[in-house]
């Protein structure tokens, strides 16, 4: 936990009023920071502030309440921040809840809202007032309640593209309390924990629901829920300290959907992933397993193990000599880390700072990506001020809570796992190793060739939707428009004659990389036109996304069609796709305010398929 | 009892924070609804950092009923007990 009058408040205050870029480690500070007057305060110093400027994403979000939104704006607008977005808020009418969510044409659902953040609390649900002696006629409310929300979000997501982030909700003590009889009260939590439940059920029923449980982050922070006076005097039924907790879950989420969720965990070694110092003690003399501190150590093991069986990379940075840490990590009987767990290791004595950053160039990814781990105030404070953008860890104090620092900043959330999540870790592995096999050969075209590439493209299956939509949300490099493409709308152009979207999967020499690139095209009768292509970074520099358009030059050659259309949006971040239509020789022909069009006429356009591809058609 | 001068001054420190208005004009204008960014959720606002800060809990009747800043100190210096 941070301190809120560290300096990393006033850092930030600073920064959003002079519209300079919000300090990356200032802004890790703020995520770890639990004071909800300091939450406010910034939240209300960033209502000014432009996204652009202050170097944050800006979601846009919708806000549906069914109690006074008041300190959630400001409370949100700061934890938003700490996960690097500043949010444009459109906040749903007060006391119009299920009229607004009926109301199709609510700028709510504008086309281009990120979330529709659905917050309610016990009221909603319970009625004004009940009779203790008949407990059936209260849970027979309270079930019909929650059915008609169900139906509610289920109509809002079924009609359109929104994303909505609803939460599980407190059974406020007083409704508890107010029944004397302990069969009454038990069949009333009863009824209220499968409201809760068929709340939960939303997140599996519907793609474009996501479901937070409010109630076990409330018990396990052990927040007060309600301020009894802020709820007859405002109606707020929620505490500031139960809306930064609400609000941490909304980070969370958005993060995930938008694309800034990290994937690789470096971590430090000594007094990290076991207690002691290798070099002083031995791996004999390490603690680890056994009973208190080793037990520690080992759940650390064994949740970061977890972690990548969900596929987050691991990297190893450790200040020791490699032979020694390489015997440790294989011979030590306790050890659950191994050393080929690892996609990359820097073991040395040089600064962590330079290790991550090459790590993350062997492994192709930004240091953005990272998450740092370390006990070592001196050791985070180095990769603080050298690399900004890494979200670094504490791991000192009490190793027991060593699972719960990991865990508890949500860094590494995914909408949905995928089968290149769980395989991830090695695909990484392997492309270490590849970066080692490249260095033998004389031309970049020679090395390809060796690289035994296969490339395999088909249209989507309903199997291939998620992976689909997760490449739509997580790549920003290789995204040609920025236009993502969720899961819904992934699978309703799927199913439809009008549009193709295809998806692309690269395997070589040294493993299968799984499904890398998709891309999303609308079939008019004279044009085929590329809605978006996105591809992972992992496979850039080897053909693979001419070997995409080569495929869609092939089927418009099949059908006939005149004219395949390529557009491109330049962001931020997508440079490095931005020559792909002008090297294929598409012809640029105009723009579509910022979007470019090239076009290609397909009668007479050469093969684009690359010699050093094998390219699968399924 | 606390002392009701460091009272005073931790209650001017939290209304100049949230508020934004400078000390000065505060003791200039101690009313507080004369001042325009003073709402039902800005005081509110207050209420809770008043009581974390001097670890008490109010009356929300009483808290309401201060119309100024040695009234809401005072009313803070009650609590306190």
């Amino acid at each position: 936990m941070v301190d809120a009058t560290d300096g990393f408040l006033t850092n930030l205050t600073a920064a959003a009023k002079a519209g300079s870029p919000l300090g990356r480690a200032d802004l890790t500070a703020l995520a770890q920071c639990d004071d909800p007057a300091a939450f406010r305060k910034l939240g209300r110093t960033l209502k000014s502030a432009n996204a652009e400027a202050a170097g944050l994403a800006a979601p846009k979000v919708g806000v549906l309440a069914t109690y006074t939104v008041g300190p959630l704006e400001p409370i949100l607008r700061a934890s938003l921040a700490a996960g690097g977005m500043l949010p444009t808020f459109t906040i749903g009418d007060y006391a119009a809840f299920d009229l607004t969510l009926s109301r199709s044409d609510d700028p709510l659902f504008d086309a281009g809202q990120d979330v529709l953040f659905c917050t309610t609390d016990a009221s909603y649900f319970l009625p004004k007032d009940w009779s203790g002696s008949d407990v059936d006629a209260l849970t027979a409310f309270i079930t019909e309640r929650v059915q008609s929300f169900r139906g509610l979000l289920a109509d809002v997501v079924t009609r359109g593209k929104t994303t909505v982030l609803t939460h599980t909700v407190p059974l406020p003590a007083v409704v508890r309390d107010g029944l004397v009889s302990w069969s009454g009260r038990a069949k009333v939590s009863r009824c209220w924990a499968q409201l809760n439940a068929a709340i939960l059920e939303l997140a599996e029923e519907h793609s474009a629901i996501a479901v937070a449980d409010f109630v076990s982050s409330l018990a396990d922070e052990a927040v007060a829920a309600q301020d009894d006076r802020l709820l007859r005097f405002a109606d707020l039924p929620y505490t500031d300290a139960a809306l930064m907790v609400l609000a941490r879950e909304a980070r969370r989420f958005l993060q995930a959907k938008t694309g800034l969720s990290r994937k690789v965990l470096a971590l430090d070694l000594d007094n990290t992933q076991w207690g002691g110092v290798l070099g002083e003690v031995g791996a004999a003399g390490v603690e680890l397993g056994g009973l208190y501190p080793g037990n520690s150590y080992t759940e650390f093991q064994r949740s970061v193990l977890r972690l990548r069986d969900q596929g987050v990379i691991l990297a190893l940075a450790s200040k020791n000599d490699a032979e020694h840490v390489e015997s440790a990590l294989t011979e030590h009987p306790e050890v659950l880390l191994r050393p080929e767990m690892f996609s990359a290791s820097a073991v040395n004595w040089s600064p962590k700072s330079g290790n991550l950053k090459a790590m993350a160039a062997q492994l192709s990814l930004s240091p953005n990506a990272f998450v740092f781990m370390d006990d070592s105030r001196f050791e985070r404070g180095e990769v603080t001020a050298a690399l900004p953008e890494v979200t670094v860890i504490a791991a000192d104090g009490d190793p027991a809570y060593l699972v719960r620092n990991l865990l508890r900043g949500g860094w590494f959330d995914t909408l949905e796992l995928t089968d290149t999540d769980r395989k991830r870790p090695g695909l990484y592995k392997a492309r270490a190793e590849r970066g080692n096999f490249a260095e033998g050969f004389g031309s970049a075209e020679d090395y390809l060739k060796a690289l035994d590439v296969v490339v395999t493209i088909a249209e989507a299956t309903p199997f291939d939707v998620a992976r689909i939509a997760q490449l739509a949300a997580r790549t920003n490099q290789f995204n040609l428009t920025g236009l993502r493409f969720d899961q819904a709308e992934t699978t309703t152009m799927s199913d439809s004659d009008e549009h193709i979207v295809l998806s692309c999967s690269v395997a070589d020499r040294f493993g299968d990389e799984g499904m890398v690139g998709a891309a999303w095209v609308r079939k008019d009768a004279d044009a085929w036109e590329v809605l978006n292509l996105v591809m992972s970074c992992r496979v850039l520099g080897r053909g693979v996304e001419q070997a995409m358009v080569g495929w869609l030059l092939r089927r418009a050659k099949e059908t006939g069609v005149a004219t395949l259309r390529g557009t491109f949006t330049p962001s931020a971040r997508n440079t490095v796709s931005s020559k792909l239509w002008s090297q294929l020789g598409f012809e640029h022909i105009g723009d579509r305010e910022s979007t470019q069009v090239h076009e290609l006429a397909v009668d007479g356009a050469a093969d684009l398929v690359p010699d050093s591809i094998q390219l699968k058609e399924k | 009892m606390a002392d009701t001068q460091s009272v005073t001054d931790g209650v001017l420190d939290i209304l100049e924070d949230v508020l934004e208005i400078p000390r000065a004009d505060l003791e200039a204008r101690p009313t507080l609804r004369d001042h325009e960014n003073w709402d039902s959720m800005g005081a509110l606002e207050i209420l809770s950092q008043v009581e974390s800060r001097f670890g008490v809990q109010l009356d929300l009747r009483e808290f309401n009923a201060a119309k100024t800043v040695d009234e809401l100190a005072a009313a803070v210096s009650a609590g306190i007990k």
